[in-house]
Parts: C-alpha cells; structure tokens; sequence
C-alpha cells in the first residue's frame, strides 16, 4: 500500500466502532495534500512554498435521516471518535428544528478499491532550483516580448490522495496528481491597461518541464502578450447579437457554466433541466449534431476516478444527438431527481461536503469543418477563412471571433449565464477589426439550440476552478476548437 | 494552553538560529448551519463543526534567503522535519527578507463570550438564527429560499523574533441568505446582537425579490443605473483592490503607477476617498496587528481624489520606499474588511430609492470575476434590473450594464449615498443598459 492515506486505517476503524456504538451510519473523508508553488513577478522570485495538508471530515445519518458533519486536521483514532460524536450530537440537534431527511447513502453498494494514478513527472522528478529556474525562465520570456509587459507566472503542483471509508463496508484510496502553470500578462501604455491570460494543464511537471509543454505555453503566451497589446487601443464592440465562434476554452465554459450546473442532481427541484424536480431525460435541447459528455481523463488536471461518497466516477453523456440523457449525479439526490447515480460527488477538501458537480466536461459536433493547424498557431483570418469556406460568414453583419475564456457564471434555477472573453475579433468579408473584451450572456438553452457548426478536432485541456457552493475544486474540459453559435436574441454581447 | 500557543512557542524555540523569523497561529472552532431549496440541513448543509489550526510562517536565514512555511495542527509533532522542508525551499527576495520593529499592538475588542458559547457548546442560537430568517422570507412571500448562519471563535498567536507575541481571542458571526435564486443579503459581525432581528434585513432582500416576480421592458441606451451597497462592495472588491494592491503597484499590474501615487494623482472625483480601517471595534475584519505585526489602524488610499498610498506591506513598502499601510482582511467584502468609499454630501440611501425615476436598481451582477480590473471596463449581466418609476419598483428586466467604473467615480453627475446596514455607501450613476 504506497498511498499515504494508507496509513489512517486504525483511526478509521475506531470511527467506525464508535459509529456504530451511536446507532448512526459515518461516511469517513480522509485528504492528503502536497502542494507546492512557484510565483515569478517581472521576473523575480515572489513566492515559493509548499504545503502539506491533511485532515478529516465525517459526516453521519441517523435512522431516520438527520445528517450532520464535522471536520478536524487532527486525524488519529481519538480525534475520529471526537468527531463522530459530535457529528452525531449535531445531527440529533438538528431534529427540533425540522430538517429535511438525508437519504441514500444506504442505497450504494460497499466498494474496496485503491486507485493510484502514476505520472511520469510527479512531484519530485526535478530539483527545487530547476523547477525555479524554469517557471522564472517562462515569466522572463514573456516579459521580452515587449517592454510595456508585466507578467506574473504562477505555477502549481499537486499530489492530493483520498480515502472515504463507510459504515457498510466501503474503503476505497485515489490519487488525484495536478499541475498548471498560468502567465498573467499585463499590458500598459498611455493610461491603458490589458489583461490577458496564457495557461496550460496536466498531471505533472511536464506542464513546465518537457519540451511539448514548453512549446505549447511558449505559443500561448506570445498570442497572448500579442492580444493584450493589440488591446491597449481597441474599440468596444457593438453590443446586440451576433453570430459568434467560440474557441474550446469559451466552449468549455459554455458546457460548464451554461449547461453542465443545471445537469447536476442536487438543483432538479429549480432547475431549467428539471421539471417537478426530476431531470428532463429524452427532450431536445439542441440540434442533432450537439453531444455533451463529462467523465475523467486520465492525464487530465481535473482527474477525479471515484466520488467523495466512494462511488466509481462515470463517464456520463448528458446530450447526445441533441436530447439530454443523463444527469450527473449522487447517492444523496439522484432517486428524487429520478437518474441513476454517477459518482458524481465532489469536495474542495475535507472540511467541505460533497456535491454533484463536473470534471471533464465536453461540447462536441458531428462533421467538424476541418482545419490543419494546432490550435496555438490558429490567427483570426483563419477562422475568417474557414468560415467562408462554408458559407457561415455573413455580408450584412459581422461574425464574431470570441477568444480565451476569462470565467463565468450561471443561474442554473434561471437559465441565464455569463462569461467572458480575453478578446473579440469582428470578422466579416473584407476586415478583421479587433474589439474589447465584452460579456457574452444567454439563456442556456437558446445557447445550445443555437450551435451550427463546428471547427476541428476536440481539444480538452481548457483549465478552470468551480466555485459552486463556495467550494473550488479544478474543473476542466472543451470541445471542437472552435464552435459557431448562430445568431439569437436571447444571447446577447454587452458593450456599448 | 491551545495548540496554536503550543506550536507557536515551539517554532519560536527552534527558528533561534534563523536572522529572523515571524508567524500567525490560529486555533479556530466553528459552528454552521445552511438551508438549501427550503430544505434545512440535509445531506448538502448538515449542521457541521469544525476545529483546525491554521497559520503560517515566514523564515529570514543567515545567508539572507527567506522560506514560507504553513502551520497546522500537526506542525507541533513534525517540527524538524518541516523547518528542514522550508529550508529546502529558501528563495532569494531581498525585499522581503526584514521585519518590522517593534510596535505595540492596536488594543480593539474582537470577542464576545457569549458567541464563544455557542461554538463550544449550544449551537441552539444558530438554528434559531436560521428559523428567522427562514420564516421573514417566507412571510415576504419568498418560494425559494437559501441561507446559512455560523459562528467562529478563534486565538491567535502573533510573533516576530524582534520581541513581538501577541495572543488574543476574537470571535465571528455570519448570516446569509437568498432569496428565490434572485436577491441576496448577508450580515458579518462578531457579537451575539449579528444574529439580532434578522427578519428585518430579511424583509428588505424580500422586497426586492417580489418586484423582481414582474417582468417589465426596458429600451436600451444609456440611462441611471442605481448600485446597492452590496453591489458597489463587489465593484469596490474587483475594481479597487486589484489597483490598489501594492503588489500590482510596485509590478506595473495597476493601472496606477508608483510615480503617481507619489505626486498625488488626480484619479476619482475631488470629494471622493478611499479609506482603510481596521481597527474599528467589533469590525469583522478588524485585528490588532498585521501578521508582519504592523499595528492596525487607519490610513487613507485616496484623499480629496488623489491617491495617497497603496495598500502595502512590509515587502512592497520597502520596494516603494513607503510606509507600510494596514491590510484589508481577506475573505469578506472589502467594506466589512475595513475599506470604505466615501463622497462629500452624501445622501441616505432611502431617500436616494424614492427620488430615483427611471433608473435600474441593481442588487445582483453576473460575472464579475471575469472583468478585466485594470482597464475599470465593465460589461456585465443584471438577471433582475430592478426598474424605478417616481421612486417605486416597477418591476424587473433581464439587462447588460456596461461602462467604465473609474470613469463613474470621476463624474459630476455620480451620487452616492448611505444606508444604515451597509459600510459601503449605494451609487446611482449613469451608464449603458442594453435591454
């Protein structure tokens, strides 16, 4: 047993004893964090830590549902029993002010299983200097490419291992490594400002420390440097509806923030995708060409293989050929949402409880239009091109090019979502103008029934951190490079 | 004596050899209890208890290199072991590697006994904090209804090896809720009275969720646009504090450079200023001194429209060769952190709302976090516009407000006023509103 939190087995017993003593069912999260990470201001050194997080949370039921939690970063037998009942003390408490009952958990099925995922460049494959030498290495690049640049370099790694131990029986272990690296690129000139963003993903070091990661980020950034400069004296776009192309990493967000929240179980009751608190399985949402899928990516910053209630995770097609199919899911809300359960529980840490929520989330057309460059050495005259190629571009209007995604937000009860771009190109016929970045805001469903084509293969590596119920947690995901979303009056670009 | 004591007294022991060395210990203990979709507790907000120490440490060795280190519960029982693992991390950042002087501590009460008794003991009051504000919302109609209430009691330790221990007890309170997915209000405190009548803010987040039931049209064009205080605090959060960071300042993020900071720029309107406080008694972001140990206080980031000092500390003061400033707490809205906005004549936030006609009432924005801070360009959703006719809610329209922020603090025609439950005050400006 090489997985850390291999080592709480006699303090998860205890807690389980003491469970059982109380007449209460206990769901045991064990975390086991390192984490360490490298900051590079303007090219020096601004920060370089590591650390070492472990803890415990537990939550119990009672027979008759009444649920309550408590966490602690002491994890030895004694504190387990502590926490156990006190857990239970709440719970009971709890029952004179008429909570609503928890069920579920007695329905899953007791798994054992340890899941370690090896990768070839975890936390110890290079030296403190070299890692050093290499993220300042990335920051002092970027700042040569123009002197009215300033650029943070953030990068992280991080080996996170979990145990959830049950009362049934259940003990599964799984390791969750993670790396990003992320140029903030800060462009200043005459009372202007511009901030555009060049990141990259993965499981490890590689990120930084192979020649492909390096490459890709190298590419990034000099687009985006090249952006952020462009924008010291753009004009704002004309705000209304459009026509618009959205890279993958827009079209993460977009199946993220506008689709996949409202797909999660716990929100049924207010969700645009339930209907009396039950998921709308087999009706349209979009066209036939549209399928969205969210599931684990070995390899993939986001990787989670089991849920934080010790549930298999699954690969989940939420639409497929347009019709929604399944939800994602928990033990705690699929029955009254009326959909299998996927393991779809997730927890920032071990103070935290678990709720439904993504990991790798995907949009993807049928029949792409195809395009025979990476990503990285795609320019807007490309898309341009493509476009007309298939006769998408517009003579009595532009089509909007939104590139990088810059986060988002959505209203899953209202169907109404944000996000925003890093910039917006106008493309039409005879021009490319490059315009502010401008909020793209919709209602989700007008959204994904407006998709009418898409542009290349998919790419999933677009990284981002989900920060529902307070809790955040890596998020990642994509699509086709690029998807084309029609023109409608219920999505609107804002700007003046 | 609690662990953070323990663990603070046995770093200080060990860390002898190092040319200098501070560090923050906390022993927190806290109680919550949250309501989703009406339903209280369940699987998703269950009554929960937490106990943890939290804390960091910041190390100046011999040679001049400087390590971070984070401190937990178990920090105590692997002492040589982690101090080697800092050490292994030690980095060269000459500006930060000094410490403050000595300085007496700023003496501001931050604890309540009697919210430390419920963190230990009953979390009765908790639960009942959480009726209130259930049944106000349901009495102002609300279908849906999403809360949570929580108390903290914490002691920290403060140190620096130039003489400085600090130990103080503060406790905590919050209160959120929302209210049928629209509107949304949220009271921080550190005393028993934070979970006091609740039903009335209640009422008032009620209000606003009833007119946003009626769906009403609006043109687009550039019209008013009316703030809440909740709302100008994320404005103040995203906008301000970014540019006021001296961090972003000293490294050309700001859209304000040094060199202007040092002449004065003009940068708002002349009756606008920009304050930190963090010493105001009971304040939820208030503290006696920074982790660095810089005493707590008052300092103003922008006077009469010139900006005065950014918000520094230790490192960045000496790399801006300016004092160091206290720092806004983290995790809270600025206003409750200490950071307040204020304007010359400014009016009561009631009378704004009744003299208002034809504007847009905005208590809720999308996306935020998306906007670029150092341009102060914003472009962002407003699901329930609440629309003002002759000073009453007309109703609610789905709107995108767009503008420059920095702009609207310069211009003659930007009002602001108080209200008696925000530390921020309300802003009616004018902007473009794109139906």
């Amino acid at each position: 047993m090489s997985l850390r939190v291999g080592a709480y087995t006699e303090a998860c017993r205890a807690a389980c004893e003491r469970a059982e003593a109380l007449g209460v069912y206990a769901v045991i999260r064990l975390q086991d964090k390192i984490e360490r990470a490298i900051g590079v201001v303007n090219g020096r050194t601004d920060l370089k830590s590591v650390e070492e997080v472990s803890g415990v949370g537990i939550q119990v039921f009672t027979e008759n549902g009444l649920a309550g939690f408590a966490s602690s970063d002491i994890v030895t037998p004694g504190s387990l029993v502590d926490l156990v009942e006190s857990a239970a003390r709440l719970a009971r408490e709890s029952g004179a002010y008429g909570p609503e009952p928890a069920k579920g958990i007695e329905r899953v099925r007791p798994l054992v299983a340890q899941m370690e995922r090896a990768v070839p460049m975890g936390m110890d494959a290079i030296g403190h200097a070299e890692e050093e030498e290499l993220v300042a290495g990335i920051c002092k690049m970027t700042m040569e490419i123009d002197s009215r640049l300033a650029v943070r370099t953030f990068y992280r790694i991080v080996d996170e291992e979990w145990r959830i131990v049950r009362s049934d029986g259940t003990d599964v272990m799984f390791s969750m490594p993670r790396a990003a690296v992320m140029n903030m690129i800060t462009a200043r000139s005459d009372g202007h400002a511009a901030t555009v963003n060049a990141s990259l993903a993965g499981d490890d070091a590689s990120v930084v420390a192979s020649p492909e990661g390096r490459l890709r980020l190298e590419k990034r950034t000099v687009k985006a440097a090249r952006t952020a400069l462009a924008l010291l004296g753009a004009p704002r776009a004309r705000g209304g509806s459009y026509r618009i192309v959205i890279d993958y990493a827009l079209a993460k967000g977009l199946a993220h923030e506008a689709f996949g929240h409202a797909a999660e179980s716990d929100c049924m009751e207010t969700s645009i995708l339930g209907r009396e608190g039950k998921f709308r399985a087999g009706e349209r949402v979009a066209a036939d060409i549209v399928t969205i899928v969210d599931g684990p990516l070995e390899g993939d910053y986001a990787y989670q293989p089991i849920s934080a209630n010790g549930v298999p995770r699954e690969t989940v097609e939420i639409v497929k050929n347009g019709v929604l199919v399944r939800a994602l899911a928990d033990v705690f809300s699929a029955r009254q949402a009326s959909v299998p359960v996927t393991g779809a529980g997730r927890a920032e840490s071990f103070r935290h409880v678990p709720v439904p929520r993504m990991s790798n989330i995907r949009i993807t057309v049928d029949d792409p239009l195809p395009i025979d460059l990476a990503f990285e050495d795609v320019a807007p005259q490309d898309v341009r091109d493509c476009l007309a190629r298939a006769g998408l571009l517009l003579e009595r209007a532009p089509v909007l090019y939104l590139s990088g995604y810059k986060g988002g937000q959505v209203n899953p009860a209202k169907g109404d979502f944000v996000f925003n771009c890093s910039a917006i190109y106008e493309l039409t016929p005879t021009d490319i103008r490059l315009c502010q970045p401008a909020i793209f805001s919709g209602k989700v469903l007008s959204a994904l029934g407006s998709i009418i084509a898409g542009i290349g293969r998919p790419i999933l590596d677009a990284m981002g951190t989900c920060g529902k119920s307070g809790q955040r947690v890596p998020s990642s995901g994509g699509g086709n490079m690029f998807l084309v979303v029609d023109e409608n009056e219920e999505i609107t670009i804002g700007g003046v | 004596m609690s662990v953070a004591v323990e663990t603070a007294e046995a770093l200080a022991r060990r860390l002898s050899d190092a040319r200098g060395w501070r560090l923050v210990a906390s022993s927190v203990y806290s109680v919550d209890v949250g309501m989703d979709d009406n339903k209280l507790c369940g699987s998703y907000r269950p009554p929960r208890a937490a106990s943890e120490v939290t804390g960091g440490v910041f190390i100046i060795w011999q040679d001049g290199t400087v390590s971070r280190g984070r401190i937990d519960s178990k920090t105590l029982s692997r002492l040589p072991r982690d101090i080697e693992l800092w050490r292994s991390l030690a980095y060269r950042d000459d500006d930060a590697a000094h410490l403050a002087g000595l300085m007496p501590p700023t003496q501001v009460e931050l604890f309540d006994p009697r919210v430390a008794d419920i963190v230990t003991g009953d979390a009765g009051p908790v639960f009942r904090a959480m009726s209130q504000i259930a049944e106000a919302a349901r009495e102002g109609g609300a279908d849906m209804i999403d809360a949570g209430v929580g108390c903290s009691a914490t002691e920290t330790v403060i140190a620096t090896s130039s003489g400085l221990w600090v130990k103080y007890p503060e406790t905590s309170v919050w209160c959120s809720w929302s209210i049928d997915k629209t509107m949304s209000g949220v009271r921080l405190g550190r005393d028993r009275e934070t979970l006091a009548d609740l039903a009335r803010s209640v009422r008032v987040t009620g209000r606003l969720a009833q007119a946003a039931s009626v769906r009403v049209k609006v043109d687009s064009g550039d019209m008013r646009v009316m703030l809440t205080p909740r709302v100008v605090e994320s404005f103040i959060g995203h906008f301000i504090m970014h540019n006021m960071a001296g961090e972003n300042v000293a490294e050309g993020r700001s859209r304000y450079s040094l060199e202007q900071f040092r002449e004065g720029a003009r940068v708002f309107r002349g009756d606008v200023s920009l304050m930190i406080n963090t010493a105001v008694p009971m304040g939820p972001g208030s503290y006696l001194c920074t982790s660095e140990g810089i005493p707590s206080g008052r300092a103003a980031l922008v006077e009469g429209g010139q900006l005065a000092t950014p918000i520094l500390n230790m490192k960045y003061a000496k790399r801006c060769q300016m004092a160091p400033t206290p720092v806004p707490a983290g995790e809270m809205p600025p206003g409750h952190a200490g950071l307040t906005l204020r304007a010359g004549n400014m009016e009561s936030w009631t009378q704004l709302l009744c003299s208002a006609d034809d504007a847009i009432l905005v208590d809720n924005v999308l996306g935020m976090h998306t906007q670029d801070p150092t341009n102060g360009n914003f472009s962002l959703a407003v699901p329930d516009g609440i629309v003002v006719r002759a000073g009453q809610f007309a109703g609610a329209a789905k709107v995108v407000i767009s503008g420059n922020f920095f702009k609207i603090l310069n211009q003659v025609d930007t009002r602001f006023a108080m209200s008696e439950d925000d530390p921020n005050p309300g802003i009616e400006l004018t902007c473009h509103v794109e139906s």
